[in-house]
């Protein structure tokens, strides 16, 4: 398959210029700092505001990173065209679909670790450690991560404008996130074709809500968290796999 | 070699479909919704989107900023009943907003209703919760007058196998408030007899031999 390390390189450092990537970095800084500041507003429940405020911001980051720096590359190869100045060199489709894919998830495990060390600083800062949400949560957004560069990945082989990647990537992930909710709310109503609609979307769009272990009323088991690892790799693999299969028969 | 793509995607997501199946049910174990949740599209679409504890820690903030306003217990708390109720309505597991809105209902605002109401509300989606026990327990023996009907849960409470000996002794002064003796010597007899706490069973003991009834061995 040739996954080669200078292609991956490339797309990682393409997608940590992007200013986008930065300026993503840079609200989940001001985010998690929001968050310790909340905390002054909230006597009583300074930890609890704390960490759901932080947590969300990592898992905007898992979230977001992934996509626009995605969309960015995309501008810049597709609608450039400077896809061709890869593409000439002796790298396979399928190596290309795998670098851009480690590039633009390594951009975004950059942002999430960083963000990451940042909660964990600011925790200690607030006396709030130890907090057992936490290895979950950080282990969730890093999955996460991995599904949706994958699938962006996909998204970008199959559009063919950056504003039609951004809207596509934005629609799977507002989908994948109400699936469950959706499901168990269109199985209650008696319309059949309500229904259909529902299991279809239920069983095409991964199940994004089931990563956000924040939400739990009790710590992810790591049973739990091994099982999200299986579903993520296999949603990688199938948008991975579907991503070089449309590539290799994609004109650029 | 020579790889398909679209049978390596299929059998990928043949498992990613069955992987997400046992996922979910676990997810919504984990979560553990309340019954009736969600009651409305905002509940609904927090849900949805994994924002509930934030949206709850929103209204939160709104309660806490609510109760600095100089006048918030003019309208006897219908206000803070009303956010308190849109904030566990997200949230039900944010037992501390039960506790502080129905103290502030109870108190300032003079509404032992509603501070019931939400203290019942938070007991039954989250049973476990102690606290919010002893709450309601004070607050009905500390207005009697107000809450007659509302000692039934406080009852019910009591006799759970895991009722705090406390409230269980605040029910026993209850009946004894409300001029009820029967009821109340049944449970100075049940207290003196079984209670692990010892205090607890020391004054049930006092309390039965200044009636001059027989105690217990």
């Amino acid at each position: 398959m040739g996954i080669r390390a200078p292609l991956v390189r490339y797309m990682a450092a393409l997608a940590v210029r992007n200013r986008l990537t930065g300026l993503l970095f840079l609200f989940a800084v001001v985010l998690s700092g929001t968050a310790l500041i909340l905390t002054w507003l909230t006597p009583g429940t300074e930890r609890r505001t704390f960490y759901d405020l932080a947590y969300l911001g990592l898992e905007f980051l898992a979230v977001a990173t992934p996509i626009l720096a995605s969309t960015a590359i995309h501008v810049l190869e597709f609608d450039q065209r400077t896809v061709w100045l890869v593409l000439v060199r002796p790298v396979t489709r399928p190596g290309y679909t795998w670098g851009r894919f480690w590039g633009v998830t390594g951009a975004a495990w950059v942002n999430l670790s960083l963000a990451s060390l940042l909660v964990g600083a600011l925790a200690l800062l607030l006396r709030a450690l130890p907090e057992p949400w936490f290895v979950g949560v950080v282990v969730a957004a890093f999955l996460e991560s991995l599904v949706i560069g994958a699938l962006s990945c996909l998204v970008a082989f199959v559009t063919t404008s950056f504003v039609t990647a951004l809207v596509v990537n934005g629609g799977i992930v507002l989908l994948g996130y109400l699936t469950p909710t959706l499901h168990a709310a269109v199985a209650r109503s008696g319309n059949a074709a309500l229904r259909l609609a529902g299991d279809t979307v239920y069983w095409v769009l991964p199940h994004l809500a089931d990563f956000s272990v924040r939400e739990f009323t009790r710590p992810a088991e790591g049973w739990y968290l091994t099982l999200l690892a299986i579903y993520a790799l296999a949603w990688t693999g199938a948008a991975l796999a579907a991503a070089t299969a449309v590539f290799l028969k994609r004109e650029v | 070699m020579k790889y398909s793509y679209p049978a390596a995607a299929a059998v990928f997501f043949a498992a990613a479909g069955a992987a997400g199946w046992g996922l979910d049910g676990r997810a919504a174990a984990l979560l553990g919704d309340a019954p009736g949740n969600p009651e409305n599209m905002a509940q609904w679409g927090a849900r949805g989107l994994s924002l509930r504890k934030a949206a709850a820690d929103m209204k939160w903030m709104e309660i806490i900023q609510h109760c600095g306003e100089s006048l918030y217990h003019r309208d006897h708390g219908k206000v803070l009943a009303k956010l308190a109720d849109e904030a566990v309505g997200f949230d039900p597991r944010f037992t501390y907003v039960h506790k502080f809105t129905g103290a502030m209902l109870m108190w300032p605002c003079r509404n032992p209703r509603a501070a019931v109401s939400l203290l019942e509300k938070g007991i039954r989606d989250n049973p476990s919760e102690t606290g919010l026990k002893l709450y309601l327990a004070a607050f009905t023996y500390s207005r009697l007058e107000n809450l007659r009907g509302e000692v039934g849960m406080l009852e019910r409470l009591a006799v759970a196998p895991d009722a705090p000996p406390v409230v269980q002794k605040i029910l026993a002064n209850v009946y004894e408030k409300q001029g009820r003796p029967d009821k109340a010597a049944a449970m100075w007899r049940y207290l003196a007899k079984y209670s692990a706490d010892g205090d607890i069973s020391n004054w049930a003991k006092g309390k039965l031999e200044r009636h001059g009834m027989t105690v217990p061995q």
